[in-house]
């Protein structure tokens, strides 16, 4: 018996695929668009397209992405130091991937890679036709590197460059510097659109934010099955769609940090991105334009629970920025037209702290606790400790307007 | 305080010796000397620093084991240190490694422990030397339980990796470019416990050290091994077979230990026709409460999860009714949680905890302080436990009690009947296969995951033609041949489909469809059998009835029951020879080893009422056969053999299955098995040999060598089969030797003590065929 039947009869094909004949290796062929690329490594295909800078990628123009200023750029990346991100010398890029469960053995196949340059926009596609082709590509990879002071990415700090760190060491090249300074552009996706957006992917991004048009796109998923075909087939058809695939991807990476800045400057029109630009601010401590932040997302707002959310973060923000009178008018919008349980408690503080309104203090926690006891609140045991603080508060205010009296 | 001052086991054994009752139930009390210390100096070129450490904790020279091992570690030799509990085994690693690492900064060491548990605890004492040499050597355990954060300061800069065969396997490995550090500068891989990387377990961490060695030839590192095993028979050929690679066996024990009482106690038979004796669970109660009342530090150690809970609850019982604190009772187990556990191990430490009930969690080298009472309730499945659940009771100096409790199951009653046995040299030999098929094959895949395999490349000392695995998986679209290397093609991550603790790469997920949750899964192969429609399946002690299997989908949907039967398959077993790999003539008989195929295919259930065992109800089961290839051993009488034991062939055949049970029921015990690593089925024309025939086969595809094994060693195994058969009391058998009365006919036993004489003939090298003319003195031959 020989020792495939073996293996056949001991079950050792668990999650295999049915066994077929391996064809003749094809001869390598060049593939439209593409152009052999030869190093001290080898050889592999490479593409290059050159964008005017006024060229259209939805909504926005490439060079606008070149505008964005460094208080933008701070925002993006939610870290001031970013601010020194210089765009026109980042290297936009994107890999194409064997599997996406990561690990040593999934291999970067296509890489797409872009920069601004004095006359445009270039995009190069780094193509490996097999596997033996990969140090030659990486080597190129890493010359074009030298070039850049940065990398923009979507996903990259968690799968793209830490995958292409991997491909460098399995093939035991010197590895070029990776740790640049990194925008990774989803997760400044996640601060600015997630309130709006149900999905943060970049083709959802396209269609919502940045009015980019694919038709006949390839899912993600598919790609890895989809290059394995290539490699028996040779069918350069197959890929074809991988390869727009991957073009649109780099270019996105563009008009996203476009809309991006444009969301920076409050000149977007959607108020969810608004309110996303007021928290990112929020979070960097940068108070006051948090403040003119959240009150440009309220301009805007038309829906009750979004609008309640903004306006409690503006009460928040006014008061960290001591300004507790205005603070003090949004609190009490948030209590007259929801009854808002945090509006009454902040309200209540300020009426027994600062402007010692005990009568005001004490009517505001009744209100609450009436709320509280409403049905809908009543079931729900998470409130149990708010619902303990208010009726210490009471206790303490009855004393006070006791002492008071007597 | 443990709140008995004047505690004294020395007066408490005396009071034993005096008690009639309790002396006829011990079938052996056997003192074990005090050995006094071996030590040697520091040897030479040993870092100030480490020395330094030693003398400020009391150890002023080593045993002689450790000396020897930091020798011959020092001179990169690989070992494996052979010592019993307490005998100072983790100084046989640390050493030798802090002393690297005190030289060399740069230097890393990898240190694996078969569970998670055991890796959290040993990293008290070294943090505590090292901090008391001063040096700086970061130690992190690396495992599931890891955040996310800390893993990449351990990954750069963690010079002792502290981690389990699983995490490598499937965290480390995988993602090895994250790990250059630590696989650059590689210099020592400790494996503690070796003992237990056997059967499927071995064969599986046999290819992972292949994995790992061929990642550190891809870094230019080549780490030496050192490694820490039980008593087995044979530590030096499980780590050469495991490392594949010369090991220096390290055995000569330097440390002291005082007088050690191993008591070996049969409970009193009850029913003698059905063989049931009195439940071990209550004379184990009984035996370690009359410790702990005296205030006898004790252990407990039970066989299972529930054992332990039951235990616990009654010793607890016992404590209150004395109006002392049950709190002095703890029970301990994989389940609690780690901070439970951490707080267990120091009261038993401090003495705030008088007993501990344990699976044998605590076997292994936690350090819980010194006991002076061991009590095992059951056989603990080897030798080798026995001795280290033994060792849990023991100190350096004074005298200590170890009580092993038998159960009526087969070899609970062989164990304590033969003390010989038990007390000689270690009669285990642990086996694995690295190259079973199966196992192979899904490390073969991970490691082309890991690095393409070049041409001309080899896999460990794979014996198996590694080019042809390779075009098999590229046949299969899973690597492709290009240039001289095969590139993993395949959107999958191997290593997440292949467990360590199982060669099979499929199981069952059972499913609560009450509560929605997965409830427990089971091996493919065994599922039929366990989870067949209608079938109860217990899980933590609840009662769960099996609503659908879902063949296809793998996949049982359980519903929460509570009735009063539990249920029991049969199934019909069927099994052909495909290749011998070796046969040879015995004096009985014939016997052989090959592949075969083994063709399972349940037929009914039964509903059996609990505590009466009668049998209330039954229902077909209506699965496929499942057929699965595998490795066993077989013994075939003469053709005529029926006529000269003056039986009819009925009458053989139900012999024949009296010997297939017991067969099955010992042979584990002498490849260091667990009872389902093995099946015997035996056949009165067998369609293969054409003569009555018993298969003994493992219970793995692919077979993990348990059979060549018991190939190799068949009439000792016969002969010990036949001892325990010969000697149980029962009159024509019971569940604690042959199978019931009932299920072998009346003459079963005797014939299967006849049956059993044949095979354990000695082989004196003389070509037979002859068989039963040398063998009509059965009785004599199992003397032989």
């Amino acid at each position: 018996m020989t020792l495939s039947d073996r293996l056949r009869r001991i079950g050792a094909l668990h999650g295999i695929a049915p066994a077929a004949p391996i064809p003749e290796p094809a001869p390598r062929e060049e593939l439209s668009g593409f152009l052999p690329c030869s190093n001290m490594y080898g050889t592999f295909l490479m593409s290059e397209r050159l964008y005017p800078l006024e060229h259209a990628h939805g909504r926005h123009a490439l060079q606008e992405a070149l505008a964005c200023e460094a208080g933008a750029l701070g925002v993006l990346a939610r870290d001031r130091s970013m601010g020194a991100f210089d765009v026109s010398r980042a290297l936009f890029l994107d890999t194409e991937t064997t599997g996406l469960s990561g690990g040593t053995g999934t291999v970067a196949f296509l890489v797409g890679v872009a920069g601004f340059e004095p006359g445009g926009f270039r995009v190069r596609q780094l193509f490996m036709r097999d596997f033996d082709e990969e140090p030659a590509l990486l080597f190129h990879l890493s010359l074009l590197l030298e070039e850049r002071t940065g990398i923009v990415t979507y996903n990259g700090k968690s799968f793209d460059v830490p995958l292409l760190a991997t491909r460098f060491i399995a093939n035991r090249l010197p590895a070029p510097e990776l740790d640049l300074p990194h925008l990774d552009l989803l997760h400044t996706a996640r601060r600015l659109w997630r309130h709006e957006l149900s999905e943060l992917t970049l083709a959802s991004l396209e269609r919502s934010v940045l009015a980019v048009m694919r038709t006949g796109d390839v899912p993600g998923m598919m790609i890895p099955a989809l290059y394995f075909r290539f490699l028996t087939e040779r069918r350069s058809d197959l890929l074809e769609p991988v390869f727009s695939h991957n073009l649109l991807d780099v270019l996105s990476l563009v008009s996203v940090l476009a809309a991006g800045a444009r969301a920076c400057r409050g000149e977007g029109e959607r108020v969810g991105e608004r309110y996303g630009v007021a928290r990112t601010l929020d979070a960097m401590s940068a108070r006051e334009e948090a403040v003119q932040a959240y009150r440009r997302a309220l301009a805007l707002c038309r829906e009750p629970a979004l609008e309640r959310t903004v306006r409690k973060s503006l009460a928040r923000a006014l008061a960290r920025l001591g300004n507790h009178d205005e603070s003090a008018v949004e609190w009490r919008t948030l209590a007259d037209r929801w009854d808002d349980l945090d509006a009454l408690e902040a309200l209540a503080k300020r009426a027994e702290h600062r402007t010692r309104d005990l009568a005001e203090a004490s009517a505001c926690v009744e209100r609450a606790l009436a709320r509280l006891n409403s049905p809908i609140y009543r079931a729900v045991r998470t409130h149990d400790r708010r619902r303990a603080a208010l009726l210490s508060r009471r206790e303490r205010l009855h004393a006070k307007l006791a002492r008071a009296g007597a | 305080m443990r709140g008995f001052p004047d505690h004294d086991v020395d007066r408490l054994l005396d009071e034993i010796r005096g008690d009639a009752a309790f002396q006829e139930r011990l079938t052996n009390w056997k003192v074990i000397p005090a050995r006094e210390a071996v030590t040697a100096p520091f040897p030479q070129n040993i870092d100030p620093r480490l020395i330094g450490a030693m003398k400020s904790r009391g150890i002023e020279r080593l045993f002689s084991h450790q000396s020897e091992a930091l020798e011959r570690a020092a001179r990169g030799e690989n070992i494996v240190v052979v010592t019993p509990t307490a005998s100072g085994k983790t100084l046989c690693y640390n050493l030798p490694v802090l002393n690297e690492l005190l030289a060399r900064p740069e230097s890393r060491a990898l240190y694996l422990f078969p569970t998670k548990a055991l890796s959290a605890d040993q990293l008290d004492e070294l943090h505590g030397i090292v901090t008391s040499t001063g040096g700086d050597v970061k130690t992190f355990t690396f495992d599931g339980d890891t955040p996310a954060d800390a893993r990449r300061a351990i990954r750069s800069a963690g010079h002792i990796v502290v981690t389990n065969p699983d995490m490598l396997h499937s965290g480390i490995l995988p993602h090895h470019t994250r790990w250059v550090k630590l696989f650059e500068n590689l210099k020592f891989v400790v494996l503690d416990e070796l003992h237990h990387y056997r059967g499927v377990f071995g064969s599986h961490l046999a290819n992972v050290i292949r994995r790992l060695k061929r990642i550190c030839r891809f870094y230019g590192s080549n780490p030496r091994f050192i490694c820490c095993s039980a008593t087995i028979a044979n530590p030096g050929e499980l780590a050469s077979r495991l490392l594949e690679d010369a090991v220096t066996v390290v055995d000569k024990n330097g440390a002291p230990s005082g007088e050690k009482h191993f008591l070996l106690y049969n409970p009193p038979v009850v029913n003698r026709e059905l063989g049931i004796r009195r439940s071990v669970i209550k004379e184990s109660r009984d035996v370690a409460d009359r410790f702990l009342e005296k205030g006898c530090p004790t252990i407990v150690f039970a066989r299972s999860r529930l054992t332990v809970e039951v235990l616990t609850t009654y010793l607890k019982e016992k404590m209150s009714r004395r109006h002392k604190n049950p709190e002095l009772i703890q029970g301990y187990r994989g389940g609690y949680l780690p901070t439970e556990r951490r707080a267990i191990e120091g009261a038993l430490r401090d003495g705030s905890v008088l007993g501990v009930v344990s699976t044998n969690a605590l076997e292994l080298g936690i350090d819980i302080g010194s006991l002076e009472v061991s009590v095992m309730c059951g056989y603990p499945g080897t030798v080798a436990s026995a001795w280290q659940q033994a060792g849990r009771a023991g100190r350096r100096q004074g005298r200590s009690v170890a009580v092993m409790i038998a159960s009526s199951s087969p070899l609970d009653q062989y164990m304590v009947a033969h003390p010989d046995y038990f007390f000689g040299r270690p009669p285990e030999g642990a086996v694995l296969n690295p190259d079973n098929l199966v196992i192979l094959m899904s490390h073969v895949k991970c490691a082309a995951f890991e690095l393409p395999f070049e041409d001309g490349e080899n896999f460990g000392a794979c014996q198996e033609d590694l080019d042809e695995l390779l075009h098999f998986l590229e046949e299969h679209r899973v690597l492709r041949h290009v240039g001289n290397r095969w590139h993993w093609m395949a959107d999958v991550y191997p290593a997440g489909d292949v467990s360590l603790r199982s060669a099979t790469t499929d199981n069952v997920v059972i499913h609560d469809v009450v509560n929605d949750r997965v409830i427990g899964e089971i091996d493919w192969p065994t599922a039929p059998l366990i989870v067949h429609d209608e079938a109860i399946y217990l899980h933590q002690s609840r009662q769960y009835q099996i609503e659908r299997f879902d063949y296809e989908n793998k996949r049982a949907n359980a519903r929460p029951v509570e009735v009063d039967y539990y249920t029991d398959a049969e199934s019909k077993t069927d099994i052909k020879v495909l290749d011998i790999f070796e046969e040879r003539p015995a004096p009985g008989g014939q016997r052989a080893h090959g592949e075969v195929a083994v063709t399972t295919l349940p037929v009914l259930y039964k509903k059996i009422r609990f505590h009466t065992h009668e049998n209330v109800g039954w229902g077909y089961i209506h699965l496929p056969e499942q057929e699965m290839q595998t490795t066993s051993f077989w013994f075939s009488y003469g053709e005529n053999d029926h006529q000269t034991l003056g039986v009819t062939a009925e009458e053989m055949g139900l012999g024949l299955k009296a010997l297939a049970n017991i067969l099955s029921q010992v042979a584990p015990l002498f490849v260091m098995g667990e009872p389902h690593d093995l099946r015997a089925v035996a056949m009165v024309q067998s369609p293969f040999t054409r003569r009555p025939t018993v298969y003994v086969y493992d219970n793995h595809p692919g077979g993990v060598g348990f059979s060549e094994r018991i190939f190799e060693d068949c009439a000792r195994l016969f002969r010990s089969a036949g001892e325990l058969v010969g000697g149980c009391p029962c009159p024509d058998g019971c569940p604690s030797c042959v199978g019931p009365a009932l299920e072998i006919g009346p003459r079963g036993k005797e014939l299967a003590v006849r049956l059993l004489a044949l095979g354990g003939m000695e082989d004196r090298g003389v070509l037979s065929g002859q068989g039963l003319s040398a063998a009509s003195r059965p009785s004599a031959s199992a003397e032989a």
